[in-house]
């Protein structure tokens, strides 16, 4: 592992108040920093130093190692270890990207400088931001991050994944697990919809009278005819979904007591699994590239901010509807932007291009359903592009919906092989 | 196997900007742009290893336009509409033109 500790660096730095980690010499194009380790990021980082190694490419990410949100419902179900969603670094710093493991507290944009916790400064000429989603524990009355060890949300995987797991395994056989869906947008994978397919998956083999609510703040959801005909198909009534306008939005949670309540009714469940309200990470907000809805409007063809010159952001944190926030979307976002910044770099204009994004979801293990899109980038917004976008029939055979479980299996594996190496 | 299941590693392996050869698209060019997108919705488990053809742009190019002409209920075969003929060869160009991608050596988590 060649990435550059934080401690390691201030040792022999002491007197120093910034780090350049690429001072601009005549053998370096520029200087690219990279904030957030995960899909976008992580691939932005190892494609734009593919593409240009002239480049100074570091990447900001405070964990080792990294454990993926794709694929973790089938942790839940039973059907997967978490370690195999777990991944290092170490093929990024092999490519000559520096990784530096510490927190980005702080963008100073003017001096064009992003602070570490340790008060230490990486000087940038352009900056990526890719932190993901902040969890709004505050949006919901009751939740917190405390509140969260007993009704665990399990949207970023890892700890919260395998707390979720051990809970439905030790729930009463006739149990009911709740799951509490916040408003759009949120990211996705893990999606809470596959999530009630897999938990349902496992109670039918473990505790087949064991129920799970879905209570949606939203009226409608992607596959939602095909999540829902599969639901009745494999399932019965297992799994009951209840909109929005039908009182299925959660206001308040009691974790202590295990109570969830929507306008009109109390719960009181076996597992509570609460999804919190979502917003950009917090760095972006830091880095004055959020926006009023809490996320970060962006350039269509470059990804550079509407609100701070030369930092862009991709994934999703960025306002790229109608692209969902995928681990698919933010690495073809990641790619795209790769080369819009090398080409700035050597001072030419990027160009509009196509965006795509598939999104697979389990009905079961080995029976899977797909939603596709593509986007136009031109015009200076994204756009679908109505005739490459669509969903799996809804009458699909057996033999497709295995090929397209096959297909979820085979994009995680290219995906993380290019991302992470 | 259909000519569907030769296309779609192809576009697996069309995943990093690894030695371009000469006169094929800029590894910056609007069709490497495009090529980049594709994050491998189908690949070893679709049932075929590395084909030798990845390097035969007409070849590749016209698998992709069959792709689109056959049909079918895969994700990829509802994408490749976003792109029109000129598009397509100039994917397919810059996909061949891509030699030993990492993605080809990749055995999986």
């Amino acid at each position: 592992m060649t990435s550059i500790r934080r401690r390691q660096v201030i040792a022999g730095l002491a007197m120093a108040p910034f780090i350049s980690r690429y001072p601009l010499a005549s053998k370096i194009l520029g200087r690219l920093v990279i904030i957030g380790g995960g899909f976008a990021g992580a691939t932005l980082a190892r494609f734009a130093k593919a593409l240009e190694p002239r480049l100074g490419v570091t990447l900001i990410e405070a964990r080792s190692r990294y454990t993926a949100c794709p694929m973790s419902n089938l942790v839940l179900a039973g059907e997967r270890e978490l370690n195999q969603q777990t991944f290092d670094y170490k093929a990024l710093a092999e490519a000559g990207v520096q990784v530096i493991q510490d927190y980005a507290v702080d963008v100073d944009g003017a001096q064009q400088r992003v602070i570490l916790q340790g008060g230490e400064r990486v000087e940038y000429d352009r900056l990526v931001l890719a932190p993901g989603v902040q969890l709004n524990f505050d949006q919901l009355s009751g939740y917190s991050r405390q509140g969260a060890q007993d009704m665990p949300h399990a949207w970023q995987a890892g700890a919260q994944t395998t707390l979720l797991r051990r809970q439905l395994q030790a729930m009463p056989d006739d149990g009911l697990a709740i799951i509490s869906v916040p408003p759009a947008p949120y990211r996705c994978p893990p999606g809470p919809y596959e999530r009630a397919s897999l938990m349902a998956s496992y109670f039918k083999q473990a505790k087949p009278k064991a129920r799970i609510l879905i209570l949606d703040s939203n009226d409608r959801f992607s596959k939602q005819a095909l999540f829902q005909q599969g639901w009745q198909d494999l399932y019965g009534d297992t799994i009951r979904w209840q909109s929005a306008s039908n009182d299925g939005r959660v206001n308040r949670v009691e974790p202590a007591s295990m109570r969830v309540h929507t306008d009109f009714d109390t719960y009181q469940p076996d597992v509570a699994n609460i999804i919190p309200p979502q917003q950009a990470g917090d760095i972006a907000h830091r880095a004055g590239v959020t926006d009023s809805s809490g996320w970060c409007p962006v350039e269509s063809v470059s990804f550079e901010s509407n609100r701070q010159p030369n930092i862009h952001v991709i994934g999703d944190a960025a306002i790229a509807a109608p692209m969902p926030k995928s681990a698919f979307a933010a690495n073809a976002q990641a790619k795209v932007c790769a080369i819009a910044l090398v080409r700035l770099f050597r001072g030419i204009r990027p160009e509009p291009t196509v965006l795509a994004n598939t999104c697979y979801s389990y009905l079961k293990p080995g029976h899977a359903i797909s939603i596709a899109g593509a986007y136009r980038t031109d015009n200076g917004e994204f756009s679908a592009i109505a005739a490459a976008s669509g969903a799996s029939p809804i009458d699909a055979t057996q033999a497709l919906r295995q090929q397209e479980a096959a297909h979820a299996a085979d994009w995680f594996s290219a995906i993380i092989q290019e991302t992470f190496g | 196997m259909g000519r569907y299941h030769a296309i779609l590693p192809m576009l697996v392996l069309g995943l990093t900007p690894c030695g371009y050869a000469q006169g094929a698209p800029s590894a910056l060019s609007q069709s490497a742009s495009q090529a980049a997108v594709c994050s491998g919705c189908h690949g070893k488990l679709s049932g075929v290893a590395v084909p030798a053809l990845v390097s035969d742009a007409r070849v590749l190019e016209q698998q992709m336009l069959a792709l689109r002409q056959e049909g079918g209920d895969s994700a990829m075969h509802r994408l490749i509409h976003a792109y029109d003929e000129t598009q397509i060869r100039g994917i397919a160009e810059a996909l061949a033109s891509q030699k030993n991608p990492p993605a080809a050596q990749s055995t999986g988590p």
